[in-house]
């Protein structure tokens, strides 16, 4: 069950979030509150798109996300976020404040239809998004100056761990 | 105006004022009787931490940084403004006629091409983001007009200069290698011959070794190895002959701590914290900042001067001792001298202002010496000369200004290496650095680089944007699972080589000082003419050829360009970007390499050169111009192990000139 | 009152000191469960405090495994025969109460707060907080402090009917070159000399100290210290009862008096809220579970390189470094994580060294967990 919710009880927001982080970035829930950002980059979201437009996300994004769970494939996900007009800028957006820890603008031609925000810039969301980018995690290595490794690591063959 | 006397002031707070200080201090105090000289340090920018919990704020501001250039995590003030690459424009010329400077930012650039490095105005200077390396010159890089007819020679040999250079690598920098890796040319088969130890004291029997052992070759230097060591790189000369070049990759000596040779060699870690930063622990960020300071910085040698010699009175029952005083944010405005052109003289004092950024303007100050140190980098010293008038009856002060001048080739190999892990670079290929083709183009350095295509392609960020995508189409082409993956195939792939070049001092190559220039303190901003001569750009084409034959040889010589990502090479050079130069109808990009040297070039005779060897002014009797300026050619080594040891030496000679100064 | 039971045999020297190295490594999770909780860039004072220790402990662990090799000893993970108690196991699990040493009260893995502080200064004290020796009941193996069963060790030590001059040889020692990251130096033991030495060091600087020394000055930091190591003129007793007290000793105070001197800034609220849950009383399954089985796999594989590098295995110690290293990570990591069915708490590293027949099945069973979630 998602994040130990009851069958019952719906998935809060955060919840939904966390799902659809784990569904952009190939990194499962754990993995991802490991890095201390979810909250963060929940936040971060709603700063920049609007908490209404981001309620509108959360919405599409749990009935696709609970279409694909019955159905053991990511079809919901594909045709209703990646492909959407309206929500596909954003996630791109998503994936890579999660891969790099910076949030990158949308689109002149997402702000044409949704408007924009002023946070709506390139920025840095914090010290530590750019140590825990999952860059550095899926390329086997280490956020450039910080978690070092420790000595003489770099002499050993690299690790990547099977992606499952 | 106040004014105050010390028995040596130092202009600059980098490693070059750091080494004159330490040897001067411990020197002195060795001679008969013993002397216990007040030196000051006046360093024109921040104090930078001297605790290792302040010193975290700086790596912090590294990380926040959007972009992640040398000098992002140490603010400069705009009374004390610092050079940034993130500023380099190319000026517009009208033949050989600047049209239009590129005055953006602290330098003036006048052309044609752009001057490509940077340096840190902050407390410990560049040493606060180099790269570490330490190679020494090699000996016909002392020679290189006797031996080769280019440049000029210096008024120093190697063997002459070898007992400095042991004392740098083991009293100032603490330097990792081993001398069995060593495979320079000339010596590819007896690099024992080349480190045989001028100090039979400590090296018994002359068998050299280093203070530390070397820091591990990373896993991409030993891939390269299996596959490429012992293959020859054939290049022609412009008379046909053949040139063979037998490739050996050479683990490079670096100032990053690992394990001490013998016991009794002492680690220095981080400052205000020794036990942190005693080995390198792979941060793989050495340039901009050493989070762990595993990496020696001037900081480590000025924190020790001042708690050992602190700037005050012994007090009851304590020994007397040296004292050492730094004052940051002390900006020197001009050497105050009696000499007039054509004359020698004397300096009389320095005129310095002290800014507060509070709200306050700066006040202005003066101070007197028995001795005058000017060590404020290659670029600084020789503002400041010209700014006085001093020191130049040679008219070579801001002359021969030089850089490593540096093309970069890169590609995706066919195995995962592990990019992107341990420091900038560990390995090289020596075999460039020296041999008869000098007489027709520079020798160059080769530097294997351990983070992927940080440096010429953004790597890691450009690399995700191109995976997934965005812009027009804002469509995310590569999410979840299959983005990992595919960023694990790529990523640790990446592989980039810096072919660094030596560059022959041009009096054209040169900074002035212009009126119409100055900070917000008044002081005048270095205006830079910049070129490469022939001599440089004919090594081009040579770097880019050796580079396809060694990619053939890994196996990615098929040409390849981002976003597609297959093994191959990814060399590319577009002819509008501001380091684009163009040599027999090609282009390359030419980056800076931060070796900032040659402003004040040492030789023997007063009309050709503004210091001797000790780097003691022709002109004033009183001044030492110290730093990478003194340097007459490059070689291609890394300046700062060489300036570390010329300053080791001219340290001495002011010991033993301090007569009765000081207690 | 009763005397801290001798040790008389070569036999039970050795199984005493395969218990040291238990005893030094026994107390690491409990510093770094603390220290790891810290939020990152937070309590910079007491994470270097904390620290500090940890590197200490290190370098005892080193030194007792330094003097069991020139007694040919491997150094080992199995339980031992102890003064006729069989089944001791030197690797331990938590919450620990010590079989050997009665005082020093139950070992519980916590974040940082008042509470794991008074921990600590309890494990340092001499006494282990008690005003009188006499006031511990003796447990089983009868020591009732560290500092008796160092000196038990180092009576034994002196013995040449217990271990003659022929007993210590140079072998497989850990040399100095090797060791780094503060708390001073390993000695490499040749002889009784050096042997004595080693076991002096860990006493000296930690919690095997003489009662006596708490009348002496707390810390004497010289110029030296400033440059080198500032700890190393500070007992740990010291360094953790600033902590405790909010307050740095000033110069010349006494290590058993109140520190008087600089505040020391400590926000217990700038911790992760993490939660010590045993193995057997799993609360996350999924991904969380999964990582927590992932830190144990880790920590286990952590500290069989350890024993390695103490067998003489001179490419274990730096792979153990790395291992240190990756489990730091994962320690943090995990304390981000909340716990899903308890979400005012975040999962807490177990520190659980799994049996090596164990690993696999429980290497599975993570793929497995992880899976739940895929």
């Amino acid at each position: 069950m998602p994040n130990g919710t009851s069958p019952t009880s719906p998935p809060t927001p955060q919840q939904i979030f966390t799902d659809l982080s784990a569904a952009l970035t190939g990194f499962d829930r754990a993995e991802l509150a490991g890095t201390g950002l979810v909250d963060t980059y929940y936040d971060t979201l709603l700063r920049i798109i609007g908490e209404r437009e981001a309620g509108q996300l959360l919405r599409a994004a749990a009935e696709a996300l609970e279409t694909d769970r019955r159905h053991h494939g990511n079809e919901a996900l594909e045709a209703e976020l990646i492909d959407s007009p309206r929500f596909g800028p954003v996630v791109v957006s998503l994936i890579k404040l999660w891969y790099l820890g910076s949030w990158y603008p949308l689109s002149g031609r997402y702000r044409d239809v949704s408007g924009s925000t002023a946070d709506d810039v390139e920025h840095v969301v914090s010290a530590q998004g750019y140590r825990e980018g999952l860059v550095w995690a899926a390329a086997g290595a280490h956020p450039m100056g910080a978690k070092p490794p420790g000595f003489g690591s770099w002499a050993e063959p690299p690790y990547l761990p099977p992606t499952l | 105006m106040s004014n105050e006397h010390f028995d040596l002031v130092i202009v600059g707070g980098g490693i070059a004022a750091a080494t004159v200080a330490k040897t001067v201090v411990e020197k002195a105090a060795a001679e008969y009787p013993a002397r216990h000289p007040r030196i000051l340090i006046l360093e024109a920018g921040r104090a930078t931490a001297m605790s290792a919990d302040k010193y975290d704020t700086y790596v912090e501001a590294y990380q926040e940084a959007l972009i992640k250039v040398p000098n992002s995590p140490y603010p400069a003030s705009s009374s004390a403004p610092q050079p940034d690459v993130l500023d380099i424009r190319r000026p517009v010329m009208e033949g050989r006629q600047t049209k239009t400077p590129a005055d953006q930012g602290y330098f003036v650039q006048m052309g044609p091409l752009p001057f490509g490095s940077d340096y840190a105005r902050s407390l410990g200077g560049t040493t606060l983001h180099w790269l570490g390396t330490c190679l020494r010159m090699l000996p016909h890089d002392f020679r290189m007009y006797s031996t080769y007819r280019r440049g000029v020679d210096w008024p120093l040999t190697y063997e002459e200069l070898k007992p400095y250079y042991e004392r740098a690598e083991w009293d100032i920098i603490g330097v990792a290698a081993n001398v069995d890796d060593q495979y320079y040319p000339g010596f590819v088969d007896h690099p024992a011959e080349f480190f045989k130890a001028a100090d039979t004291v400590r090296f018994p029997g002359g068998g050299y070794s280093f203070p530390m052992e070397r820091i591990p070759s990373s896993y991409l230097d030993q891939y390269l190895a299996k596959l490429a060591d012992g293959m020859t790189i054939s290049l022609t000369g412009r008379d046909g002959t053949v040139h063979d070049f037998t490739v050996r990759i050479s683990n490079t000596p670096s100032a990053r701590n690992s394990t001490p040779t013998t016991p009794t060699y002492e680690v220095v870690g981080a400052v205000g914290n020794a036990d942190r930063g005693q080995r390198c622990e792979g941060n793989s960020s050495c340039i901009p900042i050493c989070p762990a300071q595993a990496k020696y910085s001037a900081l480590k040698t000025l924190y020790e001067l001042i708690v050992r010699y602190p700037d005050r009175e012994p007090v009851q029952g304590e020994q007397v001792r040296a004292r050492v005083a730094v004052r940051s944010q002390s900006v020197v405005m001009e050497v105050l001298h009696t000499q007039k052109p054509g004359e020698t003289g004397t300096v009389t004092g320095l005129r310095y202002k002290t800014y507060y950024d509070d709200g306050n303007p700066p006040t202005e100050h003066r101070v007197t010496a028995g001795t005058y140190v000017l060590a404020a980098n290659a670029i600084e010293n020789a503002t400041l000369l010209l700014a006085s008038g001093a020191a130049n009856n040679s008219d070579q002060v801001g002359r021969n200004l030089m850089d490593h001048p540096l093309l970069l080739t890169w590609g995706l190999l066919q195995e995962n290496v592990g990019a992107f892990r341990g420091p900038g670079s560990t390995s090289g290929i020596p075999v460039f650095r020296d041999g008869p083709f000098r007489k027709e183009r520079t020798a160059f350095r080769v530097e294997i680089g351990n983070w992927g295509w940080n440096f010429p392609e953004n790597a890691p960020y450009d690399t995700v944007h191109d995976l997934v995508g965005g812009g027009r189409d804002g469509r995310a082409r590569l999410y979840g699972k299959d983005l990992r993956r595919r960023l694990g195939e790529i990523l640790p792939r990446q592989f980039r080589i810096a072919w660094e070049l030596e560059q022959d001092p041009q009096s054209t190559n040169r900074v002035t000082v212009d009126d119409r220039y100055r900070d917000a303190l008044g002081k005048h901003r270095p205006v830079l003419h910049y070129d490469l001569s022939e001599y440089v750009r004919a090594s081009l084409p040579w770097a880019a050829e050796a580079s396809k034959q060694l990619f053939r040889r890994l196996g990615i010589d098929e040409t390849q360009r981002r976003p597609v990502y297959e093994p191959g090479d990814y060399t590319h050079y577009d002819p509008h970007d501001a380091s684009a130069v163009e040599y027999d109808g090609m282009t390359y990009w030419v980056r800076g390499a931060g070796h900032v040297v040659g402003t004040h070039r040492m030789g023997d005779d007063p009309r050709s050169s503004v210091v001797d060897s000790h780097q003691h002014s022709h002109d004033l009797d009183n001044l030492y111009i110290v730093g990478c300026g003194s340097m007459p050619t490059l070689g291609t080594s890394n300046p700062t192990l060489t300036m570390t040891a010329l300053a080791i030496r001219t340290g001495d000679r002011i010991a033993q000139d301090l007569k009765g100064a000081g207690r | 009152m009763t005397q801290p039971t001798p040790i008389s045999t070569l036999t039970d020297l050795k199984a005493a000191l395969q218990l040291a190295i238990g005893v030094e490594l026994s107390t690491i999770p409990v510093y770094l469960t603390a220290l790891y909780s810290i939020e990152e860039g937070r309590n910079t004072d007491a994470a270097q405090t904390i620290r500090s220790v940890v590197m200490e402990e290190m370098l005892h662990m080193t030194l007792a495994a330094n003097v069991l090799n020139a007694l040919s000893e491997v150094p080992s993970v199995e339980p031992v025969t102890f003064q006729g108690h069989e089944g001791l196991v030197p690797v331990p699990g938590y919450p620990l109460d010590s079989p050997l040493i009665s005082g020093i009260g139950t070992l519980r893995l916590l974040p940082f707060s008042p509470q794991a502080v008074d921990g600590f200064v309890r494990i340092e004290h001499p006494l282990h907080g008690a005003a009188d020796v006499a006031e511990i009941a003796a447990g089983a193996c009868g020591y009732r402090t560290i500092g008796e069963f160092y000196g038990a060790i180092t009576l034994a030590l002196k013995d040449p009917a217990i271990c003659p001059d022929s007993a210590f040889q140079h072998r497989n020692q850990v040399p100095d070159t090797q060791y780094y990251g503060g708390a001073g130096h390993v000695v490499e033991v040749r002889d009784r000399a050096s042997a004595l030495q080693a076991v002096r060091t860990i006493v000296d600087e930690g919690e095997g100290l003489p009662p006596e020394h708490l009348e002496h000055e707390a810390k004497k930091v010289t110029t030296e210290d400033r440059l080198r190591s500032g700890w190393q003129m500070y007992s740990h007793y010291a360094r953790f009862r600033e902590l405790q007290t909010g307050r740095r000793f000033r110069t010349g105070q006494l290590a058993n008096e109140d520190p008087e001197g600089a505040l020391l800034l400590v926000d217990y609220g700038a911790v992760h809220p993490a939660l010590y849950v045993p193995r057997n009383g799993d609360r996350a399954d999924g991904p969380e579970g999964a990582a927590l089985i992932e830190f144990d796999l880790a920590y286990s594989g952590l500290v069989d390189g350890l024993y390695r590098a103490f067998s003489g295995e001179p490419q274990a110690l730096p792979r153990a470094v790395h291992a240190m290293h990756e489990l730091r990570s994962r320690a943090v990591a995990l304390m981000r994580t909340r716990i899903p069915a308890d979400p005012a708490h975040t999962l807490c590293p177990r520190f659980s060294y799994l049996p090596l027949g164990d690993r696999e099945k429980q290497a599975r069973q993570a793929v497995e967990l992880r899976e739940q979630s895929r």
